[in-house]
């Protein structure tokens, strides 16, 4: 087990084929991802799994050998569909493709990374208009979530920091210094760091929503 | 026979999905099918298959007739062939048209 460099990709950790790489996206899309693991097949890496805390491990492979896609598995109400993940996933198979990853934590944030051999012909996982649509307001209602959630917690942390700083009763025991860094410094970088994490969650939130109008738009003159 | 116009107009997959489904197949048979009958044209991917297949079972126009492992083989129902019949007249009349005005002259 080593760290290593090839080319300009610098690997975590290689052991036999198996190449790893931690990749972080300051706003995680599936988009992102889907297109970075095309980056990475296109160089002649396939993606075989994704571990926690974002670690990629890739085997070599020819240039292009594969093309990468994804889809949330969730019901309408944007909730885990356990039925439609085994079903997606075993269409998928069945049609030549390997999943890389499967993924289901906290309830609502749920989906599939595939690949096929790019020589099977074109790979989509929506072939139509209307389940197109379907898959990015799944998307966006995730993202959206997420932004807001974290927008509460900026709110109610902001609101409890506020309250319990302007209390001088609180503040008796503590020194100037103690009362300046409880009060304002933690507070104030705890609310930054989550009102960037809220504005990580609404962007791509946004930006499909945006995609969704184009894509209804399209859908007033053609159904594919 | 359902009514035209009752049902809206099905999407080319959906279309494709139930003509496929007048005898029993699974989930890849019918992307296959599908394929087979377009000539290669139409190339379902697998999540709009699995949407319009929950959608047709919601909807009764397809039911399920068997399950190997996990595999879920699909038919039409008779409320499924009246759509599909109804779709066909619509379609008749959007060819009949067609042809009537590019190359009959304006009708």
């Amino acid at each position: 087990m080593r760290a290593q460099e090839i080319g300009d990709i610098k690997w975590n950790k290689v052991v036999g084929q198996e190449h790893t790489v931690s990749k972080w996206w300051l706003s995680e899309d599936l988009a992102k991802i889907e297109e970075y693991l095309n980056q990475m097949i296109a160089r002649g890496f396939r993606p075989v799994s994704i571990g926690w805390t974002s670690q990629f491990t890739f085997v070599p492979c020819a240039p292009g050998e594969y093309l990468c896609r994804t889809a949330m598995t969730v019901t309408n109400g944007g909730f885990y569909d356990k039925v439609k993940a085994a079903e997606l996933s075993d269409l998928l198979v069945a049609d030549g493709s390997s999943i890389v990853e499967q993924y289901a934590t906290l309830g609502y944030r749920a989906g599939l990374i595939a690949v096929r051999p790019a020589a099977a012909g074109p790979f989509e996982l929506t072939s139509d208009l209307d389940s197109r649509i379907a898959e990015y307001r799944a998307r966006k209602r995730y993202y959206l979530l997420t932004g807001l959630c974290w927008f509460a917690a900026a709110m109610a942390f902001l609101c409890n920091a506020l309250s319990f700083g302007t209390i001088s009763s609180h503040w008796s025991a503590f020194s100037a210094i103690t009362h300046t860094i409880f009060a304002f410094v933690l507070p104030l970088i705890c609310v930054s760091l989550f009102l960037i994490s809220s504005i990580c969650g609404l962007v791509p939130a946004i930006r499909y929503q945006k995609a969704i109008k184009r894509l209804e738009a399209q859908r007033d003159i053609s159904e594919v | 026979m359902m009514a035209m116009g009752t049902q809206g107009v099905l999407t080319e997959a959906t279309y494709y999905i139930l003509l496929s489904l007048y005898e029993s197949l699974h989930g890849y048979g019918i992307m296959q099918k599908v394929t087979q009958m377009s000539n290669g044209r139409v190339q379902l991917g697998a999540g709009t298959l699995y949407g319009v297949l929950s959608t047709l079972v919601e909807r009764g126009w397809i039911v399920e007739t068997a399950q190997y492992d996990r595999r879920k083989e699909y038919l039409i129902t008779e409320a499924g062939k009246a759509a599909v019949e109804a779709e066909m007249l619509r379609l008749a009349e959007l060819w009949a048209n067609g042809q009537a005005v590019t190359r009959g002259g304006q009708r």
